[in-house]
């Protein structure tokens, strides 16, 4: 059953009640709220979501408010995994953008049959593009216009390399952007391509989360074999430039950029070095992202 | 490289790695490290090896991959 089927009212009382079993990429989540607008927004990002009637879950996420009086003065939201509360709380109007941080942080810490490294990853004709970044290297903005041009999202956030078959695992979700690049992004919005409403004063400024397109999420089951690791960077007024990069100096930072690297020490060196046999290595200094998708699109089509 | 014992990983060149293969294979005295390293670049100057294979193999041994023996 797809999120979207449900009325929302109905949503609303399985939120405050047990909660939804959200199925996200390989992971099923519970999730339980009483807090408003999360019924909403889950309605506008993740009705494409499949909806599990299973008692197998991964992640009990619960969206709350911290006591009675943040209810209603200045009403606050926690974000609490099997009862723990990793984080501080936030101005209730960040209590979805909580959740999608949140459940990163579930994942970066919890899913260690995967190597997971800090980046989009994203599909065409069968290829997997790996674009590692820092924030405000650009990498949500390319992987958002890339979507809209039709490539597969499989992750605007963390690439999942499976250690056993070296593939990647798709987690798409919603895009998270950032400042200047959520009015781009709206430009080339189009009948797949939803961009939510921004919340400002955050604490990486306003941010928008547009939706992962319909037929990434209903291939959420297809990995994908990475062919390319590209480090892009936005830069204002660069021509475009695709240059090669060292096997080893994109290992180090692949593994500066992996969230559980120390963890899985042998096991991830195994994973990384195998996944660069098979892998062109680059970095991408862009500023139009129309010169972006033609270098991106020949890449994949050599 | 990865260190199984300190769980760090190196990037290492090329030279440095068959260094660190050769004394991994089996103990080696500098001389014979570096008769092989003049037989295989003898477009080097035996200056310039002796000083590479110094700083590399304190670089080797500042990194935790190989110890002095003393011999």
């Amino acid at each position: 059953m797809l999120l979207a089927s449900i009325p929302l009212r109905k949503l609303k009382q399985q939120l405050a009640g047990e909660g939804i079993n959200l199925k996200i990429g390989p992971f099923v989540v519970n999730l339980s709220s009483t807090l408003p607008n999360v019924a909403e927004n889950l309605s506008e990002l993740y009705g494409a979501y499949t909806l599990e009637d299973i008692h197998r879950v991964d992640f009990h996420i619960a969206l709350q408010s911290p006591s009675l009086i943040r209810r209603w003065i200045r009403p606050q939201a926690i974000f609490s995994f099997d009862g723990y509360l990793p984080f501080k709380p936030l101005p209730q109007t960040q209590s979805f953008a909580m959740f999608e941080w949140g459940l990163n942080w579930c994942v970066a810490n919890n899913a260690h049959q995967y190597l997971v490294i800090h980046s989009a990853v994203v599909e065409k004709n069968g290829k997997a593009i790996i674009f590692p970044g820092t924030p405000g290297s650009g990498k949500s903005t390319l992987c958002a216009g890339l979507v809209s041009q039709g490539w597969r999202l499989l992750s605007d956030e963390m690439a999942l390399l499976s250690t056993q078959t070296g593939l990647i695992t798709p987690i798409p979700r919603p895009i998270s952007l950032k400042n200047e690049s959520i009015d781009l992004v709206r430009s080339f919005a189009n009948d797949d391509i939803f961009v939510g409403k921004p919340v400002h004063d955050t604490a990486k400024g306003s941010v928008a989360h547009m939706c992962a397109p319909t037929s990434s999420v209903a291939r959420s089951d297809e990995p994908a074999v990475p062919t390319a690791i590209i480090f892009p960077k936005y830069r204002k007024g660069a021509n475009i430039e695709l240059s090669p990069l060292s096997k080893g100096r994109t290992f180090l930072e692949l593994a500066e950029n992996s969230f559980n690297y120390h963890i899985l020490g042998s096991t991830a060196f195994g994973a990384l070095t195998a996944m660069l046999d098979q892998c062109e290595c680059f970095r991408l200094n862009y500023q139009n992202l129309d010169d972006a998708y033609t270098t991106l699109g020949n890449l994949i089509d050599a | 490289m990865y260190n199984p014992v300190s769980g760090e990983t190196h990037l290492l060149e090329a030279t440095a790695a068959r260094i660190l293969i050769t004394i991994a294979a089996a103990p080696t005295r500098y001389d014979q490290l570096s008769l092989l390293l003049k037989e295989q670049l003898d477009d080097v100057s035996e200056t310039a090896i002796d000083e590479y294979l110094c700083t590399t193999l304190q670089k080797l041994q500042d990194m935790h991959l190989i110890s002095a023996t003393g011999e």
